[in-house]
């Protein structure tokens, strides 16, 4: 490993206190001033949830064919499509909301996305148990497979990292990232089987759904929360889902990096 | 204890100046390094050590480069060429309110800068009552940043900066939007900091304050140092370079006055009854001088060089003036050794100015001086001022133009302190 991205890592594991202590400023602040509070961060992806399951099953009178109950296709994928995409679009901007620290000189800015994909760790983990319950309701108790999960969490995070490191850098410089990435946002989700299965695209086509990272992530989670594969069943994806994270993420330290010594003048 | 911490070595920085934010991110990216900007020099080729214990002044114009000088130091920047080398925490106050959360209350920022500075918890829990009690924020703590006055937000950020006791304290002209009476407090804490020998650096443009606080200070100009020496010395320079409408020829003079200082002066002949300064500086800029200065006692006009606390005294100015001039009058003022103005006297409005038609004259002025001060050295800086086209200028000054030692030669024991005694002992009563 080239000595640079040693210090970069070891700079990060040496500010965890300040991570941690920034994580839980940056989940009060979420609910600072509202009524309801933290009720907020669990409501709102919750009827979202139960909007798309209502139009899908009642607006068109036909559900999509699943090989489970609709309902836990829906939500086993869509929790993991929630986090994916509001750290995406949450940590572009992390450095401009956080300028104040950019003024202190020895400050590690580079925490900042990790800061973001901690805080929202915690609703997170209690959709992954929502989750868990609606399958099991319905046939599906957990197993030893749903331990799973923590890997494909994991993974998600190791992607994120990568993907905010270049994003919120390029960011501070060039306003157009942040549009960029709320239309991937926006079209990935029609894009990246959460409510419609990969089956259903004729087999010759399906390896360009597969190239998307978060592709495998999501049939992760299905496959841990409710139908029993393990990862090692899709060695193909991991191992395309995986260089494609080292690569990113390699991309992300040397691109942050060489734009880090320039935010002071920008910001 | 004589180590160095910072040390700048031919440090530059130039602002790259780009004709759009995305030629920045083109360059920064670009694989052959391909230049897309125009360069504009903000610091220019400084060299400068400060050594551990040292309270070093920056002053300068707006636009000199002192802030962007305090944040190559505290790494916000990155020098464009040189090498810096910082050793020990640096903690900067570098604008108002930076490195604070304006959406957080000031509790909140406290104990975000805590874990940040790496204190632990325990200690935390003191810290925190210590900078609310300095911070005289009271329940305000509790309340958003934002809803902070300047003051406020200054106050805060200065008892925080100060508390986490860092080995190199920045202040970018944090304390002038403080109340006097913070600004004192503000004053012992630097001085109780800077003798636990830490180091601070201090931007300010109250003169008196560099004078008061600081071992030396350096002024910049259009990025270069100028000068780097005793701060009343550069106090008094950057004053020369502030009023004056030639500001190269100041440059100039300054230059040519680090040679030996070449005395304009021709006192009488028992030069030794007045005592010289090594620091004086005289500085004609009109056709006009100085000639002469002395101090004699009331009663039997004898020149003296040692005052008594409590004497009446006569100073007498003798001044020659090579041109006509309407209006010429005589200011001066009495600073102590930190440079502190302790008494001053202008009489250019008072109608007690000369109006000179004739060139080549001479004139003779003479002032009481009722001698309050305090046992210790003064000096005295004179001005001579005159009508020059529609204006009243400058026409030469002395700075430190004489030492005026005072002593208190009373018998009556009672410890006169601070700059003047004002105060007597007459009666004491059951």
């Amino acid at each position: 490993m080239p000595s640079r991205i040693k210090k970069f890592l070891i700079d990060i594991y040496l500010q965890r206190r300040v991570i941690y202590e920034l994580a839980k400023r940056d989940f009060q602040q979420q609910y600072m001033g509202s009524y309801l509070g933290v009720i907020w961060v669990f409501l709102q992806p919750l009827i979202f949830i139960g909007i798309l399951y209502v139009v899908f099953t009642f607006g068109f009178k036909s559900a999509p064919t699943t090989s489970m109950p609709f309902v836990v296709y829906l939500i086993s994928g869509m929790i993991a499509w929630m986090y994916f995409s509001n750290i995406l679009s949450v940590t572009t901007g992390v450095i401009v909301s956080y300028a104040f620290l950019v003024k202190k000189g020895d400050f590690r800015l580079s925490i900042l996305p990790i800061v973001k994909i901690l805080s929202a760790l915690v609703p997170h983990l209690f959709f992954v148990v929502l989750a868990i319950i609606t399958a099991w309701i319905n046939g599906y108790p957990p197993s030893f497979y749903t331990l799973q999960v923590f890997y494909y969490l994991f993974a998600m995070v190791v992607l994120l990292l990568g993907l905010s490191w270049i994003t919120s850098s390029t960011n501070i410089f060039v306003k157009d990232v942040s549009k960029v990435v709320s239309i991937v946002v926006q079209f990935g989700f029609w894009l990246t089987p959460i409510f419609w299965q990969i089956e259903k695209i004729p087999a010759a086509y399906q390896w360009i759904v597969k190239l998307n990272p978060a592709y495998y992530i999501i049939t992760g989670y299905r496959d841990s929360l409710v139908s029993r594969i393990p990862f090692w069943s899709h060695a193909w994806e991991t191992f395309l889902f995986w260089g494609m994270t080292v690569l990113i993420l390699y991309t992300g330290i040397n691109v942050f990096g060489r734009l880090r010594p320039h935010f002071g003048e920008v910001v | 204890m004589k180590d160095t911490v910072i040390r700048l070595e031919n440090v530059s920085k130039y602002y790259k100046l780009y004709d759009s934010p995305k030629d920045r991110l083109k360059e920064a990216l670009h694989p052959f390094g391909k230049k897309y900007h125009r360069e504009f020099f903000a610091i220019k080729n400084i060299s400068l050590t400060v050594q551990r214990g040292e309270v070093l002044g920056i002053v300068g114009r707006n636009g000199s480069g002192k802030s962007t000088l305090l944040k190559l130091i505290s790494s916000v920047l990155v020098p464009s060429s040189g090498t810096l080398t910082v050793q020990g925490k640096v903690n900067a106050l570098l604008e108002l309110g930076s490195g604070l959360n304006p959406q957080f209350t000031g509790l909140q920022n406290i104990y975000l800068m805590g874990s940040i500075n790496g204190i632990a918890q325990h200690d935390m829990e003191e810290k925190i009552k210590e900078i609310i009690e300095f911070s005289e924020l009271g329940e305000f703590i509790h309340q958003p940043l934002k809803s902070y006055s300047s003051g406020m937000k200054a106050k805060l950020a200065f008892a925080l900066a100060t508390s986490i006791l860092p080995e190199i304290l920045i202040l970018d002209e944090v304390l002038s939007v403080g109340d006097a009476l913070f600004r004192r407090k503000s004053f012992a804490r630097m001085e109780q900091l800077i003798s636990e020998n830490r180091t601070v650096l201090f931007v300010s443009h109250n003169e008196e304050s560099v004078k008061s606080i600081c071992t030396r200070a350096i002024l910049l100009d259009g990025g270069e140092m100028l000068y780097s020496g005793e701060p009343a010395e550069t106090v008094n320079y950057y004053t020369e370079l502030l009023h004056s409408k030639n500001r190269k020829k100041v440059i100039e003079q300054k230059i040519l006055r680090k040679a030996p200082v070449q005395s304009n002066i021709e006192p009488e002949k028992n030069e030794e009854e007045v005592i010289q300064t090594k620091s004086k500086q005289y500085v004609k800029i009109h056709d006009a001088e100085i000639k002469d200065i002395s101090i004699r006692t009331k009663t039997r006009g004898d020149r003296v060089k040692v005052l008594m606390n409590g004497e009446e005294y006569i100073i007498r100015v003798i001044v020659f003036l090579e041109n006509a001039y309407d209006n010429v009058s005589l200011a001066m003022s009495i600073k102590n050794e930190k440079g502190i103005v302790v008494t001053g006297i202008s009489p250019r409005l008072s109608g007690k100015t000369v109006d000179n038609k004739k060139k080549q004259a001479s004139f003779v002025l003479e002032y009481n001086l009722t001698c309050c001060l305090c046992a210790s050295v003064y000096f005295l800086d004179v001005f001579l001022m005159g009508d020059v086209g529609a204006n009243n200028e400058v026409l030469c000054y002395v700075n430190d133009a004489v030492a005026l030692k005072v002593i208190d030669s009373r018998t009556d024991a009672q410890m006169r302190f601070g700059l003047v005694s004002l105060v007597e002992l007459v009666d004491v009563r059951s």
